[in-house]
């Protein structure tokens, strides 16, 4: 495959990453996490805070100006962007792009959470004109991100069978793979069955299809490959990337052709996936897939979404252990936003990283050499361990 | 910013009503639904927005629709978000396909949860919550 076509290829990497513990901090704010994060980023990779010279936050977590005024930084590229999972790998792409080009030699992604402490964007985003962003229509009592989780589930099964039972799995061994992460906040083993008993919150999601709402601080450090080599542990590089797909097409929380809101009916069938001729690989080279897994069904659209099964085979796909440590291609080795927490999915990343070094202990996919952030939006970035 | 409007007596969350989105809100009133018609290229589109989604064109009609569609997907919602929705629970929220083609977002009325299935025939309904504001609304044929 031609990976030359992209220039980028390995030239940026993640050279730190920092996790605040993942529960209530009710004595905290969202600053203090995000600078313990901040903090503990900047020893993983051996640096000092004047070798940051740029700063990314998203919203509703600590702003990028209040932050650097805290940490008595000053930078030379900053920014600031909105509030949903679905930006997190752009602002990753962003960063890489803008320290590829020179504009910044490390920014710092911070993000402190306190919960609901600022409430959530959605609560302002669903009296927008036409619908939220997950399509909610609230004079309906269509209210809260579930719902275009839920609404979408319900068409792919309609499409392709199945219902609730077929999401058991996905919790359950993402549940398994937390019960090896101690910074995991839901640890206890859960079964099949613990799942079909759990309540509905919205009928087809059940109350362990929904991830959690924690407070918890995550940074991470992007800085070129070179510059990256010299810091304490190596850097994780960016191999290949291909952006959030957007449009009436690309519903939030559901896959491509359902027919959820104003979408077309289809069957989606990938075809020319940048990130991986960006990358140089394939399905078959990746070793472990991280999802945005705010709620289980996104897993079946994000693998059916990047070819790794065919289309309505995703509920199959996930069942006997294969998406757990230790199956043939582990989702969330740190039992993700399902079961890990959730720091707006910035925990994910610090993950791929802490994977791609051989640091994960009894979840550590074994000489894992390529991750893969994939989501039902089209986003995605291949991760390579540093040669 | 758009600010929450919500029913004196019950909380009731309210549509907000855009200007852009008048006529279909005083056309529900009188129990009716219009949709925008594109003027150009005859396409029925929602949500309502500035221009056809298909051409730009910014001259369309309100377009009476014929009120009969299928449920394309639904949910029902156990989990009370809100306290207006505490003594709703278990309730629907449906899309519905209108045959003109366009997808609403709204409840079915006349139905247990537990009888609503994906496909069923409905045609529109109307609740009226206060004097300024009628939903749009769907009941099984």
């Amino acid at each position: 495959m031609a990976a030359d076509a992209n220039p980028m290829r390995g030239q940026v990497a993640i050279a730190g990453v920092g996790l605040t513990e993942l529960k209530s901090f009710p004595d905290r704010t969202s600053l203090s996490l995000a600078v313990e994060a901040f903090k503990l980023a900047l020893d993983d990779a051996g640096l000092a805070k004047t070798d940051v010279d740029g700063l990314m936050c998203l919203a509703y977590g600590t702003d990028y100006d209040r932050f650097l005024e805290a940490v008595g930084l000053n930078v030379r590229y900053a920014y600031q962007g909105w509030s949903h999972g679905r930006f997190l790998a752009p602002m990753i792409q962003h960063a890489a792009m803008a320290v590829y080009h020179g504009l910044a030699d490390c920014i710092a992604i911070v993000h402190g959470r306190r919960g609901r402490a600022f409430g959530q964007p959605v609560d302002i985003e669903m009296w927008r004109q036409g619908l939220g962003p997950h399509g909610e229509s609230p004079a309906y009592g269509a209210v809260a991100p579930a719902y275009g989780v839920a609404i979408s589930a319900r068409r792919y099964f309609e499409l392709y069978g199945g219902g609730s039972e077929d999401l058991a799995e996905i919790a359950v061994s993402l549940r398994h793979n937390a019960s090896l992460n101690p910074n995991a906040l839901r640890r206890d083993p859960i079964t099949v069955a613990d799942h079909q008993a759990s309540p509905w919150i919205i009928d087809p999601l059940r109350r362990l299809d929904c991830c959690q709402n924690n407070d918890g601080g995550a940074c991470l450090l992007i800085m070129s490959a070179d510059r990256a080599r010299d810091t304490l542990k190596g850097g994780v590089q960016l191999l290949g990337m291909q952006g959030v797909h957007a449009g009436p097409e690309y519903h939030n929380f559901a896959h491509v052709g359902l027919g959820v809101a104003q979408q077309s009916v289809f069957t989606y069938h990938p075809d020319n996936l940048r990130v991986y001729q960006q990358a140089g690989i394939d399905q078959s080279d990746v070793d472990s897939v991280t999802v945005y897994d705010a709620f289980s069904p996104v897993i079946l659209y994000a693998l059916e979404r990047f070819g790794f099964c065919g289309p309505g085979e995703a509920r199959d796909f996930v069942k006997k252990g294969r998406i757990a440590v230790g199956g043939e291609l582990p989702v969330n080795t740190s039992g993700g936003l399902l079961s890990e927490g959730h720091v707006v999915g910035w925990n994910l990343f610090v993950e791929i990283v802490r994977q791609l070094r051989g640091e994960c202990g009894a979840r550590q996919v074994p000489d894992a050499r390529f991750i893969q952030f994939a989501s039902f939006l089209g986003d995605s970035i291949v991760f390579g361990r540093q040669p | 910013m758009t600010t929450p409007v919500q029913q004196d007596a019950t909380g009731r969350y309210l549509p907000v009503m855009h200007p852009e989105e008048q006529p279909y809100w005083d056309a529900a009133r009188r129990h009716e639904l219009v949709l925008p018609k594109c003027d150009s290229c005859g396409k029925v589109y929602y949500p309502v927005g500035p221009v056809c989604p298909n051409c730009l064109s910014s001259h369309f009609s309100w377009a009476p629709m014929s009120g009969l569609g299928t449920v394309s997907s639904f949910v029902v919602y156990h989990k009370p978000w809100a306290p207006w929705l505490k003594p709703r629970v278990p309730y629907v929220v449906a899309q519905v396909e209108l045959a003109e083609g366009p997808r609403l977002t709204t409840n079915l009325l006349d139905i247990a949860p537990g009888d609503v299935r994906a496909g069923m025939a409905v045609q529109v309904a109307y609740e009226t919550l206060t004097e300024e504001v009628t939903l749009v609304q769907f009941r099984p044929v």
